[in-house]
């Protein structure tokens, strides 16, 4: 899956480049939402969630979100299963 | 401004894509920045965690409805017509609201829904088999219709003049004015009391995601109108939104555009206003036609070039099979043209002796290459050329192109 990276930290965001890979974390409040988290832990943003991407990550499944371009302040990612 | 409309899957076979949208959670996440928006709609049990979790991370407030099955649409690439799952599914609650402004969308499922407001936007959705406006449930002091072409011809099927056709749906509406989608020719405005439609042109992009574009162009309008701008300025915030949309697929709209600045001003990859000619453009569609894959193919641009607003010459149409004599027949198309959409997979001699003939005499050339190889285009970018693998993109720059969009010769994805 294709999406754009949703309510972008600046000082996290600012840094990604393409080819860096994210972790997909479930991040439970009052709703769920899908964040993307950094190889240092930081929040880079969230994506928007789709099919059965919750139940997924809720049952454990990993996942990664590859920077595939970085285009002003639209960073788009690809969503695949971790290896 | 509250916003009524469906939450569906929709599942894009080539490109690869899937995304919880329909045109009322697109439409709201869209509008995200108005003050005191509000989202209603109707969801189903496996649906719900994910519109919540949606709504949650783009910060739009909702209301949800039961309904009883779940609602999708897939389509082979965005430009084919989809194919629906649920198409029988329902709610028993009413969708309700009241505010200031509303858009509302016509929606998959049928059911109960109760929505009062000053100025309100209603955009029936169907394309397919649109007999009536159905308006029950819609109290308003002005209503909008923004309804694509193909909706406004199913309304008015007796009127082949575009503008006749709006006036006679918007007389027979009861709104105050009636915007007709026109794909790759922008929209016409037809308002009570005016005698004549006006034109507003696209604003072409580089890239072009279609989904959705009509969603985006309903919002702008909406935002727009809702704060005081006369149709056909709200139009243009309507077009240049629907803009953003397929250049970024961002479920955002800046707030500069939905104040009144143009898309252009604010990406660099969206071009000013095109200023549309009266007629429709004439395409020609250079494309080999020998296999099953080529004839589809074929058979496939020359219907949504149609869609998108221009007259098409296929030498497989309109001059057919043939030994050496259907040679010249093809060159008197090409010679009509303004512009060609050459579908180069297999680099058919053919296709490319065209493509050099239409080089020559000054017309702009769009490619379509999907397949592996792009070695042999180098003659037609250094000639101006834009050659895209994805063909939503080809297809509306060759539209634009044959309206007077000057072309960048450039490989997109190949």
């Amino acid at each position: 899956m294709n999406t754009v990276l949703e309510a972008p930290v600046p000082e996290v965001a600012d840094e990604l480049q393409v080819g860096d890979e994210l972790d997909l974390q479930l991040r439970e409040g009052e709703s769920v939402q899908v964040v993307v988290v950094d190889s240092l832990g930081r929040d880079a943003g969230a994506i928007l969630a789709i099919g059965r991407l919750l139940e997924c990550l809720r049952e454990g499944f990993r996942f990664i979100a590859k920077v595939t371009s970085v285009d002003g302040g639209a960073i788009r990612v690809e969503v695949r299963p971790s290896a | 401004m509250i916003v009524v409309g469906g939450t569906y899957d929709e599942r894009v076979i080539v490109p690869p894509h899937l995304e919880l949208a329909g045109s009322g959670l697109r439409a709201a996440a869209l509008l995200r920045d108005v003050p005191a928006l509000r989202f209603i709609t109707a969801v189903d049990e496996r649906t719900r965690p994910v519109a919540e979790s949606v709504l949650s991370t783009v910060g739009v407030p909702s209301t949800m409805v039961e309904r009883d099955e779940p609602v999708g649409f897939t389509y082979f690439t965005p430009v084919s017509p989809p194919s629906v799952d649920g198409p029988s599914s329902s709610h028993r609650e009413p969708l309700q609201a009241e505010d200031e402004s509303a858009l509302v969308f016509g929606m998959v499922e049928k059911g109960p829904r109760q929505v009062r407001s000053k100025r309100l936007v209603f955009d029936p959705q169907r394309p397919r088999d649109l007999r009536v406006l159905e308006l029950d449930g819609l109290e308003a002091e002005s209503i909008t219709i923004v309804a694509n072409a193909r909706e406004i011809r199913s309304l008015a099927p007796s009127t082949r003049d575009p503008a006749s056709a709006a006036f006679e749906v918007l007389g027979g509406s009861g709104a105050v004015a009636l915007v007709v989608k026109d794909s790759a020719r922008g929209c016409l405005i037809a308002q009570k009391g005016k005698e004549t439609v006006e034109r507003v042109g696209p604003y072409p992009t580089r890239s072009v995601w279609p989904l959705g574009s009509g969603d985006a162009f309903a919002a702008g309008y909406t935002q727009a109108w809702a704060k005081g701008a006369e149709p056909v300025e709200a139009a243009r915030v309507g077009s240049s939104s629907a803009a953003w949309w397929c250049a970024t697929q961002r479920m955002h709209i800046p707030p500069a555009i939905l104040e009144g600045a143009r898309v252009s001003d604010i990406l660099t990859t969206a071009s000013p206003e095109l200023r549309v000619p009266d007629d429709l453009p004439l395409v020609y569609l250079a494309a080999p036609f020998f296999t099953l894959a080529e004839r589809w193919l074929v058979e496939t641009c020359r219907d949504v070039l149609r869609g998108l607003g221009a007259d098409v010459f296929s030498p497989l149409h309109d001059v057919g099979p043939g030994g050496d004599e259907v040679a010249a027949r093809d060159l008197e198309g090409l010679e009509r043209a303004s512009g060609v959409l050459a579908l180069l997979d297999g680099w058919d001699p053919g296709t490319v002796y065209e493509v050099g003939w239409a080089h020559r005499k000054g017309l702009p050339v769009v490619g379509f290459l999907h397949g592996p190889g792009d070695e042999g285009t180098k003659m037609l970018v250094g000639s101006g050329a834009e050659i895209y693998a994805d063909l939503s993109t080809a297809l509306y720059r060759a539209v634009w192109a044959a309206q007077g969009e000057p072309l960048v010769g450039s490989r997109t994805g190949t």
